[in-house]
């Protein structure tokens, strides 16, 4: 077995060593089938809608639907039911763009005959594809967003200038058939140029490129109607499916829905939209408050990033400053400010930090910017990290956002945004049981998600509580990336274990020896054992025990078939490299 | 379980053929006579009534499936068939408690193999469904006095039922022996499987938790389904049907008390979890625990739960390797001790009338010979709930008994009739037939 043999198949060897005994396995790895779909939940506190709140009722899920909601509500002689005394049940989130639960295939680069005028596919024009083919019930992200709280997404392809027609995704479901509420809402664009040296190249080309397509496609339309009115004496029109698949755009029936964070792409996207007129669904938004009257101006449902700019950091560790929004600030940043020799490099440094964090709070400051300024958005997470995605939206709501607001652009807004309000977005008798059930309000500090209804499908995280491991003594001891030697009999099976967090928890990625991530669950550290559980995604765990010294560990990974030997090496660490 | 590389049967004309040229051709090698009902008088007879109970001479009357007479002075009917049995044995047919018989044909062959179905929750699979009548491990069987016995599905969490079946019978249903049908459950494992078992302790809990709360939820979800089912039985017009989940639907016997669960399990610490988890979930006065072979180490837990247990089986080195050579044989002995109902399991397919050699290496491995007996008769009898119908030779049950000439646990000993519901059922099987031929073999070996 060649080296890169063995990367391309280490990780099924891992799967391998975990299956070797399956009958060690057998008798968990199995799933409890459910045995009813009807639900209740019982004295909840239920948010039927931002503001519209009932302090104790019973909410009763059947068949995908809520069938009754309200302090009066009967359980049904089937329910399976939750005692949701302590729980508060909002209406599932609404995902107002992404790519959760999507899985593209690997494309092999192509040799292109032409560059300069390319197949469609390698030019990146893919409208007539569809989302539904590529869609995944076991994507990692869309199950990381359902446990934050998403229920249904405006789901897209990816691609390039135009990857192809969206559905709304449930995210959630046992087959990728379960997840498809509409296909073909919108057909995703975005100023993308094409993979590798193809035209277009460059954003003037993909602007030009889009005029030409629409051109085009106006024309064979004219064609086709003329033709229908009277084929004798005209040659048949001409036909493709990239220019078929925007006659729906130009009807003014399907919005083109642009994906742009960037002002100036923003801009040109406006541009474009006003040039060709066509129907318009903007997502990101990151720099939208750098344009918020032009905003302003525009009809569409809009879509604001749930990514925020992190926290840079500095060789002297994190930076915190903080921009001063007072209204008489006590320092502020100087544009002339020019260190005149070296010894007040100190200075020029802390005016700097100040730009940053004054520049980084006009972005936290975003989504109450848009708000104030009269705009009615909803969310998109495709940039942003599932796990961060509740701090992120706390962060907003301390910079501005109300509350009620933050709920709306999670439910009813993007429910309105993308013409389901009649079936989601609210806790009412009739919609899709779309739901999420926290221990406490959804946007505060210490609340976790307790379970998760996606159209009518109960996913229960009341359990995951223990599943955070003890931390105690220097976690820097630990912090950092670290690669690791796994012996098997197989061979030796080698990867990267990234470890962060800090005092108050640990946490991480596993990168198998097929690079493949899997988080690290139950990290504890007791300032010379560090252990935590990987789960393998053939099914089975492994649970990794190692003692560190230094910048070396040494240890055992244990499976239900048995122990390893495993060893790792540190090869970076927060302290000693900088991004 | 068919496999799809099973050969397909014969058609049925090509079958009749290759019967008839069988009959004309081969009639020697056929069965020489199917068995058939009496009367019967045995007579002269040392009649062993039950274990413990002996007549020294005395007569058996077999009228019809059933005993009609026993005792030292019992008047023979015209009409019987009588035999003078002076010097001979009569005994209650034996009874084995695990068996795969019926379910398998052939060990290297997978085809043949029928108690092994994929998937972990198949509760509703019945053993009984898949007996094979005509397989030639039933006459191999009865030659060492073999009734009945339990055959059992083996794979997964949740196997399916097994079944009390009569070794005589041309379907299953004919075999079916006081509808016994037992839920079986392969207890999860929650501790170290044995020597080759090197995982960490700390795998080993967290396995063993994670095992177990999926058990349980797999039960709550079963007593839901349950409830639902019963719910709807109330009022069927206006509640609708719960979607039909196979296992569960297997489960609801259990759920509701009618049917025994049988859980299999042999390590001290899962038989002692798994009487925990039974009694938890109220249905400790169902299970029968079967395998247990380190069920020694935990006797008095089992005697106090008043479970009764089908050993084996036992004819197999000590679980670990510290313990004493000959623990499994005693297992059956200091389960007795400690005052546990003790049945035996053969736990094979072509041996299982090896069955009586384990009750021979338990006997003399401190069960006594009384005990032993008990074990493959009247205890198992009781265990199943048919009491009244096997175990003992006694005016009323079921004619399942046999004649040796010795005692049966005796290798040396040879049963000489043998009867099951009435029917005097020939003792000549492959085995002997393979005897017969090669005893006379002609040329014989002589170039």
């Amino acid at each position: 077995m060649t080296a890169s043999t063995f990367r391309r198949y280490g990780l099924g060897l891992l799967g391998l060593v975990l299956l070797v005994l399956p009958s060690r396995l057998c008798a968990q790895d199995y799933e409890v089938p459910t045995v009813t779909d009807t639900y209740a939940l019982q004295n909840a506190r239920v948010v039927q809608a931002p503001g519209q709140v009932l302090e104790s009722a019973t909410v009763v899920v059947r068949d995908g639907v809520i069938e009754a909601v309200g302090d009066d509500a009967e359980v049904p002689y089937d329910a399976r039911t939750i005692e949701a005394d302590s729980l508060v049940v909002y209406a599932g989130f609404i995902d107002g763009f992404s790519h959760a639960g999507v899985e593209m295939p690997d494309t092999e680069d192509e040799d292109v005959e032409d560059p300069g005028n390319p197949p469609p596919d390698a030019a990146g024009i893919q409208p007539d594809r569809s989302v539904r083919p590529f869609l995944s019930p076991e994507e990692s992200d869309l199950k990381s967003l359902r446990e934050a709280g998403f229920t249904l997404g405006h789901v897209a392809p990816e691609g390039q200038m135009l990857p192809g027609a969206s559905a709304h995704v449930f995210y959630g479901g046992e087959t990728a058939d379960d997840m498809v509420l509409e296909t073909s809402p919108t057909l995703f664009a975005q100023l993308q140029t094409a993979n590798g040296y193809v035209y277009p190249a460059t954003d003037m080309a993909v602007i030009a490129q889009m005029r030409q397509l629409f051109r085009e496609a106006e024309r064979r339309q004219q064609l086709d109607a003329a033709y229908e009115r009277d084929p004798t004496g005209r040659s048949q029109p001409p036909q493709d499916p990239e220019h078929s698949a925007l006659f729906p755009v130009l009807d003014g029936e399907t919005p083109l829905a642009f994906y742009a964070d960037e002002a100036l792409s923003l801009h040109r996207i406006l541009a474009l939209h006003q040039e060709l007129d066509f129907p318009l669904v903007l997502a990101g938004l990151g720099e939208g408050h750098e344009l918020v009257s032009t905003l302003q101006g525009v009809d569409a449902p809009f879509f604001l990033t749930l990514d925020l700019p992190e926290e840079p950091t500095r060789s002297s560790g994190p930076d915190t400053t903080m921009a001063d929004t007072t209204s008489a600030p006590s320092q502020y940043y100087s544009p002339e400010f020019k260190a005149p020799s070296y010894e007040t490099v100190a200075e020029e440094e802390a005016n700097l930090e100040l730009r940053h964090a004054m520049e980084r709070q006009a972005y936290l400051k975003t989504a109450a910017t848009l708000h104030e300024a009269g705009l009615t958005f909803g969310f998109t997470t495709r940039e942003a990290d599932p796990g961060d995605v509740r701090s992120t939206l706390r962060t907003m709501i301390e910079q501005g956002l109300p509350e009620e607001t933050a709920l709306a652009a999670l439910t009813t807004r993007p429910a309105a945004q993308l013409g389901l309000d009649n079936r989601l977005g609210t806790v009412e008798e009739g919609k899709i049981a779309n739901l999420v059930v926290t221990d406490g309000p959804y946007f505060g500090e210490g609340t976790s998600v307790q379970h998760v209804f996606v159209d009518g499908r109960l996913y229960d995280y009341s359990s995951d509580g223990g599943d955070t491991g003890e931390v105690s003594g220097d976690v820097s001891a630990v912090l950092g990336t670290w690669s690791y030697t796994l012996e098997t009999p197989q061979g030796d099976l080698s990867g990267e274990v990234t470890i962060e967090g800090g005092p108050s928890g640990l946490d991480g990625t596993f990168t198998g020896p097929q690079g493949d991530e899997q988080p690290l669950r139950s990290v504890s550290f007791d300032g010379t054992t560090l252990s935590f559980t990987v789960d393998s995604p053939q099914g089975g765990s492994v649970s990794v025990s190692v003692t560190v010294e230094g910048d070396t560990f040494d240890g055992s990974a244990s499976t239900s078939g048995g122990s390893f030997p495993i060893s790792g090496e540190r090869t970076s660490s927060p302290n000693a490299t900088q991004k | 379980m068919l496999s799809p590389s099973r050969p397909r049967p014969l058609s049925v004309s090509a079958g009749l053929t290759l019967l008839v040229a069988l009959l004309l051709t081969l009639p020697a090698h056929a069965q020489k006579q199917p068995g058939y009902q009496g009367p019967f008088a045995l007579t002269n007879a040392q009649v062993i009534v039950a274990p413990g109970d002996t007549l020294d001479r005395g007569t058996v009357v077999v009228q019809g499936d059933s005993i009609a007479a026993v005792g030292p002075d019992v008047s023979v009917p015209s009409d019987a068939q009588a035999f003078d049995l002076s010097g001979q044995r009569v005994y209650p047919g034996f009874i084995d408690s695990g068996t795969h018989l019926g379910l398998a044909e052939i060990g290297s062959l997978p085809e043949t193999q029928d108690f092994n179905e994929v998937g972990n929750l198949t509760a509703h699979m019945n053993a009984l469904a898949a007996v094979n009548p005509s397989t030639v491990h039933v006459p191999t069987t009865r030659v060492h006095g073999i009734t009945s016995v339990i055959t059992e599905p083996e794979n997964g969490i949740l196997p399916g039922t097994s079944a009390l079946i009569g070794l005589h019978g041309y379907t299953p249903e004919q075999m079916h022996l006081g509808d016994v049908t037992l839920t079986k459950l392969n207890f999860p494992s929650v501790g170290r499987q044995g020597p080759s078992d090197d995982r960490s302790p700390e795998t080993i809990q967290t396995e063993a938790e994670k095992a177990l709360s999926k058990l349980n939820e797999l039960w709550s979800e079963a007593k839901r389904y349950a409830r639902i089912d019963s719910a709807v039985a109330e009022q069927p017009e206006a509640r609708r049907q719960p979607e039909f989940v196979p296992a569960m639907e297997g489960l609801l016997p259990v759920i509701r008390g009618e049917q025994p669960l049988m859980i299999s399990a042999n390590a001290a610490a899962d038989i002692s979890t798994a009487l925990d988890w039974a009694e938890e979930r109220g249905v400790l006065d169902q299970v029968i625990l079967s395998g247990a072979l380190e069920g020694w180490r935990v006797a008095d837990e089992i005697a106090t739960a008043d479970v009764p247990v089908l050993v084996g089986s036992i004819m197999q080195p000590p679980s670990r390797e510290s313990d004493r050579y000959d623990k499994a044989y005693r297992t059956p002995a200091l389960l007795h001790d400690a005052g546990v109902t003790v049945a035996l399991r053969s736990g094979k397919t072509e041996n299982v009338r090896n069955l009586v050699f384990h009750a021979g290496f338990a006997a003399a491995h401190g069960l006594g010979k009384t005990e032993a007996l008990r074990a493959i008769t009247t205890n198992p009898a009781r265990i199943f709930g048919v009491a009244d119908q096997v175990g003992t030779i006694e005016a009323g049950k079921r004619a399942n008994l046999f004649v040796a000439n010795g005692d049966p646990l005796q290798p040396a000993t040879d049963v000489q009739h043998l009867f099951i519901d009435g029917y005097k059922l020939p003792l000549e099987n492959r085995a002997t037939k393979l005897y017969d031929e090669f005893l006379n073999r002609n040329p014989g070996l002589t170039k």
